[in-house]
């Protein structure tokens, strides 16, 4: 993508970011509600950016993983991601089976949203060979669900299913049907995460070749999960810039307690691990939303960046937790509006020890790989 | 003066063509047994690789034409590293080209450059650094080597330390100090010596690897001409902070934990281990960390190829890289099992890997070029802009 569309899409999410904020608001409506304001979902359908995200042919502006990269960064720091977390997933997994312009009706304005459902239980993220959720020949949908984000606000589901003879499928769900069951889970920031059961509800076909369905499933999470190591590496960022500001305000035994070199080289070393961070991340983007390489090269790449996201988010939230002292053990305190969304963030699509499993995976077919050419000459 | 007539103009040519024309010349000239080495071979085994280079008009990426050099743009010099760092070429003895020249080049007299210059592009003088003291290693700025001006000339007397090849090199660029009033950066001088003086003793130092490029440099009563002082007398401390910002990256390349987990790759497949559960794992978390060093070199080099200055934060890539390193080579030294504390190499695919020597060329990194602790320091003030601490 033009880097110049890029920087005016995030200097827009910036801008809007800072006119949503209200951390009074949001702690207020933790454990209640869709998990964003009321107001969001009209004013992301009028910036555009639910349209965004759909192809060409159906109307929209067919962006992919950079763009969204590029707003949710600046929207963590307003608080004010949801739902287009859930909504790019959706978005992209109808993209990759190739869905007919009629599958994202309603995304324009926000009036009927699409949400992905097909995990099933914890630790499945990778394996869809797992799904049990059954499509009978009557075309009804019998099992369950687990994760789903962003289901208060679906119009419609889009769930992975087994089809009489096993192979997998992707259906779609209304949100209202008869049979369908949604229950409330609530996240560590207090926002909503989705469980469904489906006692023979009537569903539609949207992809039927089983290959097709798992590819595209892969490939939107491994997006997903891009976007969301860019709005943990925002946090990242966030949790440093308020640690730092108390290091250099905090006066302790006469002085800012950053004047402290044991202080000074625990927070120059949490410096390097998000600057790395972000070297790492933005590269990836570019790559995964560029197409590049195969699902291997794809999967290898973004667990590198899903793993040093979460890793690096978890030590900043302890070691600023520390720094800041009892207050950082407050819910007065900001830090922990930004603790708890890394707590949410790094459970979702996969965590560092899931995503550091596949990758030690495909290295070690690498490697065995390598060693059989080797022999070979 | 070198010869400059015909030379090509590297920057005009066709990224393509420049990385051709390296490859070509690295193919011709530098034998296979030279390439990716832990360490420094005496100048005698680099000396035609060097002579080679030279003759090409390619040993002196930065220098100014007029000096023989290629005048590379901050970019294309980063590819001729790349391209180095790729083929694994040898350290060479040239500390005078890359770390004295442009020194001399900012601060020397035309009369300085003209008389080291020429011998130091040919080859014919190698110069080593005489900086770090026993009492002056992260504190530089105290340190005490005494230089007595007398007339026209400064007599030497002290010590200096953690002297890379001097047993190698026919001169020394040394930081003395010359007046003991006023602040501690004040009143050093820099200056230029030549090994042969007498007065000067040179002791090797055997590091843990069992190598001896490291030396201890005594000078008692070594007289040094006034011509031979860079810069002004008392003013060395600017002249030996005269490093550009892409000199100051290479610091910071990851190529030799790009090599050590190339090693432990192969070492593990070697031994059956690469789908066990816990090697997999670390060997995932080596390979994260050094292709995220990688991430981080490529940044700041798209920086400094864009004609920027990375500053103070380039000492984030110094601590990342360095680090690695050593929990690579760490991990290799365990890989290797039983072996692992055996001296001597064990089979790992291609080519065997002498796990202690890797291991011990890793302690150096994270203390050479300022230690990690005095780039937090840097970092802490500079970047972070945390009060000074007490």
């Amino acid at each position: 993508m033009d880097p110049d569309d890029l920087r005016m899409l995030g200097e827009a999410a910036a801008r809007y970011a800072a006119r949503v904020h209200d951390p009074a608001a949001l702690r207020a409506r933790r454990g209640i509600g869709p998990g964003h304001a009321p107001e969001q979902l009209q004013e992301l359908a009028a910036q555009g950016w639910l349209a965004a995200f759909v192809p060409e042919a159906a109307g929209g502006l067919g962006l992919g993983p950079e763009a969204a990269a590029a707003l949710v960064g600046p929207l963590a720091a307003g608080f004010a991601v949801a739902p287009l977390d859930s909504h790019f997933l959706a978005c992209r997994v109808l993209a990759h089976v190739g869905a007919a312009p009629e599958a994202y009706a309603g995304v324009e304005d926000g009036s009927s949203l699409p949400v992905l459902a097909f995990q099933e239980r914890a630790g499945d993220v990778f394996a869809p060979a797992s799904v049990a959720t059954r499509l009978g020949a009557n075309l009804r949908l019998t099992g369950a669900k687990r994760f789903v984000l962003g289901h208060q606000v679906a119009g419609r589901f889009l769930v992975t299913a087994r089809a009489p003879r096993g192979g997998l499928v992707l259906v779609e769900v209304a949100a209202g049907a008869e049979g369908l069951e949604a229950t409330t889970q609530w996240r560590a920031d207090g926002g909503p995460m989705g469980a469904l059961g489906f006692a023979s509800v009537p569903a539609r076909v949207v992809c039927d070749d089983p290959e097709l369905v798992a590819g595209a499933v892969a490939r939107a999470v491994d997006e997903t999960a891009l976007v969301l190591a860019a709005e943990t590496v925002a946090h990242i960022e966030a949790m440093k810039s308020l640690l730092l500001e108390h290091l250099r305000t905090r006066v302790q035994f006469d002085r800012p307690i950053g004047a402290f070199q044991a202080l000074q080289h625990r927070a120059v070393d949490l410096h390097v691990a998000a600057l790395v961070s972000r070297a790492v991340l933005e590269p990836a983007v570019t790559r995964v939303g560029a197409g590049v390489g195969d699902a291997s090269a794809r999967a290898l790449l973004v667990s590198r960046v899903r793993a040093r996201a979460s890793a690096t988010a978890r030590t900043m939230a302890r070691e600023a937790i520390q720094m800041f002292g009892a207050m950082g053990i407050t819910d007065e305190c900001d830090l922990g509006l930004h603790v708890t969304r890394v707590l949410a963030l790094n459970a979702q699509l996969g965590t560092e020890a899931e995503h550091r499993r596949r990758l030690a995976g495909l290295l070690a077919d690498d490697l065995t790989q390598r060693m059989t050419e080797e022999i070979a000459r | 003066m070198a010869a400059t007539q015909g030379a090509p103009d590297w920057n005009a040519m066709a990224e393509a063509d420049f990385r051709a024309h390296l490859r070509a010349v690295i193919a011709a000239h530098c034998p296979e047994a030279l390439r990716h080495l832990p360490h420094r071979l005496p100048a005698a085994q680099t000396q035609g690789w060097y002579h080679a280079l030279h003759a090409a008009g390619m040993i002196a990426p930065a220098w100014p034409v007029e000096w023989g050099g290629m005048d590379l743009s901050p970019a294309r010099h980063l590819i001729y590293i790349e391209e180095m760092e790729a083929a694994g070429t040898p350290f060479l003895h040239d500390s005078g080209v890359r770390n004295l020249a442009p020194a001399l080049l900012a601060h020397g007299t035309q009369a300085q450059k003209a008389r080291y210059l020429p011998p130091m592009h040919a080859g014919k003088h190698i110069w080593c650094q005489g900086y770090s003291e026993p009492g002056a290693g992260s504190d530089l700025a105290s340190l005490g080597c005494e230089g007595r001006v007398e007339g026209d000339k400064v007599i030497v007397t002290g010590q200096k330390i953690w002297t890379t090849s001097a047993t190698e090199a026919t001169h020394i660029f040394a930081l003395v100090r010359t007046d003991r009033a006023g602040p501690k950066q004040h009143g050093i001088s820099f200056l230029l010596v030549d090994m042969a003086t007498p007065g000067i003793t040179v002791r090797p130092i055997t590091t843990l690897s069992g190598q001896a490029d490291f030396c201890e440099v005594f000078f008692d009563g070594v007289q040094v001409a006034m011509a031979d002082v860079v810069g002004g007398l008392h003013e060395g401390w600017k002249v030996a902070r005269s490093l550009l910002g892409f000199e100051r990256i290479w610091a910071g390349s990851p190529k030799r934990a790009v090599r050590a987990l190339d090693q432990l790759g192969r070492l593990l497949a070697e031994r059956g281990l690469e789908g066990d559960p816990i090697w997999a794992d670390r060997y995932g978390r080596a390979y994260c960390d050094t292709r995220d060093a990688q991430d981080l070199y490529a940044r700041f080099a798209d920086l400094v190829a864009e004609g920027g200055d990375p500053g103070a934060e380039v000492s984030a890539l110094k601590i990342w890289s360095t680090a690695t390193y050593q929990t690579v080579s760490e991990a290799l030294v365990e890989a290797a099992g039983e072996d692992g504390g055996l001296l001597g190499s064990v089979p790992a695919g291609t080519t065997p890997v002498d796990v202690l020597a890797t291991y011990h060329e890793a302690r150096a990194p994270t203390i050479f070029a300022g230690t990690n602790e005095i780039h937090r320091n840097i970092l802490a003030r500079a970047i972070l802009g945390l009060p000074k601490a007490p």
